[in-house]
């Protein structure tokens, strides 16, 4: 099954791909969006959009010294170069071409040759653009900048050009051109830019970028955050800050949610000018060391057939996922809020609890996704007109009962080992994808269900994450009733949870009614039901941390009957 | 017989990445993964790469895996290859492009001796700053067809009587080397997909030092964040951590140009944006300790004469540093922005449906890839602290642009995120309790990595259309779009740069991201459109086939 990559829809030839070169040689592994940059800075395209000018951008200076010249903000003028200008070559057969060729290199070009001129406005298409603000004032050289990146490449551009720190009424001078196409049709940036000049806008040194930027979008240069190397499921899932300094365990800690706090525990300019191979290469956002060794695709065992793989779905797998929803909620429900906590005998517990909250949220959230996609595979074979003779699709929201619990110690190590690596669910869909990789399916099946056996490995980090923060208070249980970041929640009864149960037939009713849709190709009906599910399931929400307060679990299994 | 109408290099421009190791890093192509516990995540796996001999000549061999520094800690670069292509007609009028092979070239009844090479590779980091050409350094080597020999890079700074060079002759800055490989008819058996007999030159970037004048040797950094303003508030303080600056060896610039004075925001240099992004910057007045990189940019030529014509293909080369995260991609590349810039906007219709779907999938990878790598919370804690300094009228229809953004109060923007991050509460910092130390961080590549997938994508964009064209910030319009009026409202259609609110931070997608222009960033206007048609017909076109 291939798999490979291509990027497209770019300009001539920068797709193509040849032998021997990495794919991070390609523009499209070079982050655009810079400010400025690390390959290549493209505002400094804008600076030649006009043929034979070259235009730089003047910011106002925060603290000008008595010397500076006045009124510099904008886009001056910084040079005529119009004799190498491949778009005004003397034989280029356009009329606009020689006549601007020919007022650059007359009196115009004379003109503008000296002093200091300024674009005034831009004209395109009937529409000009004052790079004057509505007083008179000349807008910043950064913010015109954007307006150059707007102009069209076609049709013809007009200019005008005034000139600064001379008296009023200041020259003026008109000139009509086609604006620069950037990339020529052998695929190579347009040939007027020299050597050097679409870099010289980069930091100097580039490491200084490295360090200092507050860009946080350079993925594949500089991811912000990563993943350990260790694999140590004590730090399974805590971000680090890949430019620290401190590269041993004991900096092995969550990045900071803010560059200034971050700052001191980064390396600094100067040290990465020396350092700067010592920063981790990173596969998959972990961290790895100097060799990056893939792995082999695992041999599978495939269904018999499509009939057994959609027996397994509807019976085993799709429940399980209820299921798990089901357990993890109740869980969920169990923990105290951390307002419960008397925070002068528990410091620690509120934070700890928000955190272990929000990653059983996560989770959650992640089994009622897995139960959407197991349905999903169903109807996508039913669509795809997989399906045995004479059956069809139905909603799969069942699932045999099971023993509600509260997050406890127990439960927490049956959902590690559920949810381990090789484990019940971490397995669960290997058949599925082994099946589904098979040419005569869809391969956004196989895709989906890659999808739904590879999340496990997140839960069974975020639930060994957990019992290690929560274990922290086990010793209060030892000789006592209960933990004491847990509710006393015991299951309730039909008739104490019956408006609740009510609820989450209603979730489940609207969620069948949306899969129905789906199965129908009837998207907007599908929206409409799981709005619907989500409005009742904020309901529930809040209605199950009701009565988990008063110590009443809802029995989940009871709106199944 | 045929005729030579073109010739050109594939790749057109490629980058080449710093590294000091003597060897190349291996090929490697992006793949989705075929593990199935892979997650559907864009991997990188091991393609055929050449090895060079001393004589110039390829060894073509497929690496098991990839080493990406060496055992003493060093990186190995990327050192692009361009193969020379030719555009051929034939009798027929027709036009076929190839790889400029031997074969051709005995086609052509020309030689190896009738092409000639030449490569220019410039730094004018510092000649940009001061406006000095003196204090840029360039390096020009060139030479015929049949000389396969390393070419080294080596630059000295031009200058006219009267000016001081940055870099002189005798001392000059490596910034690469090139060498123009050995073509040989033989295929190697192992490898016959390998055609050795393509014309190609390779450019190894240079080791990624820097280089300073004899003073450059050692400096305190400050630890606290500083911008262009505030760094001077605290001129004359010195604090931080000490470092060298410049290694012994590599202090060899001249001291007396004006790169070794220069300082940002005076006034008396037209600063490029931002400011301050040299050595020096952030510490003391501001004054540069006249540092400079070994990168460039280079413009290669090969000049091929037949028939008593000269033809020209051009490449170019451009230096950057290593690629750390391999399998993660920019959405918004370089290679979008030139496309957004020179071609047509993507024409989306029934018939081409399942090729913009394709697309749209693609970007949606690219993004997770870029999302799954940020630090979200100090990336909105920036953008909502940008904002401060600017001053909108209200515009309701909008998201909110201050404390609340992202938060359960950006109605009817916000969707599962306060779910994700249990309610974080108003505040342009994250609320942040041990465990829990990055909220949005967390959040999103967990709605992300969901959208990776084609069905699921296809599904969620058909229900939710709206909601995603309401999501997606608009790029900027063209001016010929742009409202009459100096200063109009927001237009939901497209962004104008003089509306202040159109420069404001919110928590439309992509969020809390700044563009080329240090303003909110958007998809690309061709990537925008794109998908902004692609959900009109998916909500026109109810129960087309996905």
């Amino acid at each position: 099954m291939s798999s490979l990559i291509k990027p497209r829809n770019l300009t001539a030839r920068a797709a193509h791909r040849v032998l021997g070169n990495p794919a991070s040689a390609g523009l499209d592994a070079s982050v655009g969006n810079c400010f400025p940059g690390l390959e290549i800075d493209v505002r400094n395209l804008d600076g030649r959009f006009f043929p034979g000018l070259v235009f730089w951008v003047v910011t106002a200076p925060a603290a000008p010294v008595p010397e500076a010249p006045p009124n510099q903000a904008g886009i001056r003028l910084h040079q005529l170069d119009f004799l190498q200008d491949p778009m005004l070559s003397p034989t280029r057969p356009e009329p606009w071409a020689q006549t601007l060729l020919s007022q650059l290199s007359g009196d115009i070009g004379i003109t503008l040759s000296s002093g200091r001129w300024y674009l005034s406005w831009i004209e395109q298409d009937g529409q000009r653009i004052s790079c004057d603000q509505v007083d008179g004032t000349p807008y910043d050289g950064e913010l015109v900048w954007r307006f150059l990146r707007c102009i069209a490449a076609e049709p013809l551009v007009t200019i005008g050009l005034v000139e600064r720190g001379v008296p009023q009424p200041a020259p003026q001078i008109v000139l009509t051109g086609q604006r620069r196409r950037y990339t020529a049709e052998s695929g190579v940036i347009d040939t007027a830019f020299k050597p050097g000049e679409l870099t010289q806008s980069l930091c100097n040194p580039w490491q200084h970028d490295f360090r200092d930027c507050a860009c946080y979008y350079w993925a594949s240069n500089h991811p912000d955050v990563v993943l350990s190397a260790s694999q140590d499921p004590e730090t399974a899932n805590t971000w680090l800050d890949w430019l620290r300094r401190d590269r041993s365990p004991a900096g092995e800690v969550a990045a900071p949610a803010s560059r200034a706090e971050a700052r001191p525990l980064q390396i600094d300019h100067f040290e990465i000018n020396q350092t700067w191979q010592d920063l981790a290469f990173v596969i998959g956002g972990h961290e790895i060391g100097a060799v990056y060794q893939p792995t082999e695709p695992e041999a599978l065992r495939p269904y018999k057939n499509t009939t057994e793989m959609i027996d397994d779905l509807e019976q085993r797998l799709a429940p399980l996922e209820l299921r798990l929803c089901f357990e993890y909620l109740y869980g969920l429900f169990s923990l105290h809020q951390p307002d419960e906590i008397d925070a002068a005998r528990w410091p620690t517990m509120p934070a700890d609890l928000i955190a272990t909250r929000q990653a059983l949220t996560i989770v959650a959230i992640g089994e009622m996704t897995h139960l959407r996609w197991a349905n999903q595979l169903l109807w996508s074979l039913d669509q795809a007109g997989l399906f045995p003779k004479g059956r069809h699709y139905r909603p799969i929201l069942t699932s045999p009962a099971t023993r509600l619990r509260p997050l406890d110690y127990v439960a927490l190590d049956d959902y590690i080992r559920i949810e381990r690596p090789g484990g019940a669910v971490d397995r669960a869909y290997a058949r599925c994808v082994a099946t589904l990789e098979q040419p005569k399916y869809p391969r956004t099946l196989w895709q989906l269900a890659v999808k739904i056996d590879s999340d496990g490995m997140d839960h069974f980090n975020r639930f060994t994450e957990m019992k290690r923060t929560l274990q922290a208070y086990g010793g209060a249980a030892a000789g006592g009733p209960a933990l004491p970041y847990l509710r006393p929640v015991k299951t309730g009864t039909v008739a104490q949870t019956r408006e609740a149960l009510a609820r989450v037939k209603a979730l489940l009713a609207a969620l069948g009614d949306a899969y129905i849709a789906q199965y129908r190709n009837e998207p907007e009906r599908a929206q409409v039901a799981i709005s619907s599910s989500r409005t009742v399931m904020d309901a529930l929400r809040v209605q199950a941390e009701a009565l988990a307060a008063q110590g009443i679990g809802i029995p989940f299994f009871a709106a199944l009957k | 017989m045929r005729s030579l109408v073109e010739v050109f290099f594939n790749p057109p421009m490629a980058v080449a990445r710093f590294g000091a190791s003597p060897t190349p890093l291996e090929a490697f192509e992006w793949r989705v993964s075929r593990d199935a516990h892979g997650r559907v995540l864009t991997v990188v796996e091991p393609a055929l790469s050449f090895r060079v001999a001393d004589d110039g000549q390829l060894q073509p061999y497929l690496p098991t895996d990839i080493r990406f520094k060496e055992d003493d800690g060093s990186v190995r670069p990327v050192a692009p290859f361009f193969e020379l292509w030719a555009r051929m007609q034939g009798a027929d009028g027709g036009i076929e492009e190839e790889p400029f092979t031997l074969a051709l070239l005995a086609e052509l009844k020309i030689t190896l001796r009738h092409l000639s090479v030449e490569v220019n590779a410039a730094n004018l980091k510092a000649a940009r700053r001061t406006n000095d050409d003196a204090c840029g350094f360039q390096a020009r080597v060139a030479f015929g067809g049949d000389d396969h020999a390393v070419k080294p890079l080596l630059a000295c700074s031009p200058h006219t009587s009267g000016l001081q060079p940055l870099v002189l002759p005798d001392q000059p800055v490596p910034l690469g080397r090139v060498q123009w490989l050995k073509p040989v008819a033989e295929r190697d058996p192992q490898h016959p997909e390998a055609d050795l007999s393509v014309l190609r030159l390779r450019f190894t970037p240079a080791a990624g030092k820097v280089y300073g004048p004899p003073r450059a040797v050692q400096g305190p950094d400050r630890l606290t964040i500083t911008g262009p303003v505030d760094v001077l508030q605290l001129k004359n303080t010195i604090e931080g951590r000490v470092h060298t600056i410049v290694p012994p060896d590599q202090r060899i610039l001249s001291d007396d140009t004006p790169w070794s004075t220069y300082r940002m925001v005076t006034g008396l240099y037209e600063d490029p944006q931002p400011q301050d992004g040299y050595d020096g910057s952030d510490d003391g007045n501001s004054q540069s300790w006249g540092v400079v990189d070994d990168s460039c940019d280079a413009l290669i030529a090969v000049t091929v004469a037949w028939r008593g014509n000269r033809y020209v293909a051009q490449g170019r080369a451009f230096v950057g540093p290593p690629a750390f995260a391999p399998d993660r991609r920019p959405f918004y590349s370089v290679a979008d922005d030139l496309a957004d810039r020179d071609l047509p906007l993507v024409q989306v219709t029934p018939e081409n449906y399942h090729q913009v779907k394709g697309e749209v999938v693609q970007l949606f990878r690219r993004v997770f890839e870029t999302a799954a790598s940020m630090n979200m919370d100090a990336a909105r804690t920036e953008a909502l602290q940008d904002n401060e300094a600017m001053n909108a009228p209200p515009a309701p229809r909008l998201p909110q642009t201050g404390p609340a953004s992202m938060t359960e109060a950006d109605t009817p923007y916000i969707d599962r995120t306060p779910d994700l991050t249990l309610n974080q509460p108003p505040g342009d910092y994250t609320t942040s309790v041990r465990g829990d130390r990055l909220s949005y961080t967390q959040a999103v590549p967990f709605v992300h990595s969901q959208l990776m997938e084609e069905a699921v994508l296809i599904d969620f964009l058909r229900r939710r259309h709206a909601h995603v064209r309401r999501l997606l910030r608009p790029a900027f319009g063209l001016i010929t779009e742009w409202h009459d009026e100096a200063l109009p409202p927001p237009d939901p259609n497209f962004r104008d740069p003089r509306v202040v609110r159109d420069l404001m931070h919110d928590m439309r997608m992509p969020p809390y991201m700044r563009d080329a222009y240090y303003v909110p960033l958007s998809l690309t206007r061709r990537q925008y459109r794109m998908m902004i048609d692609f959900l009109d017909l998916l909500a026109k076109e109810e129960g087309v086939a996905v």
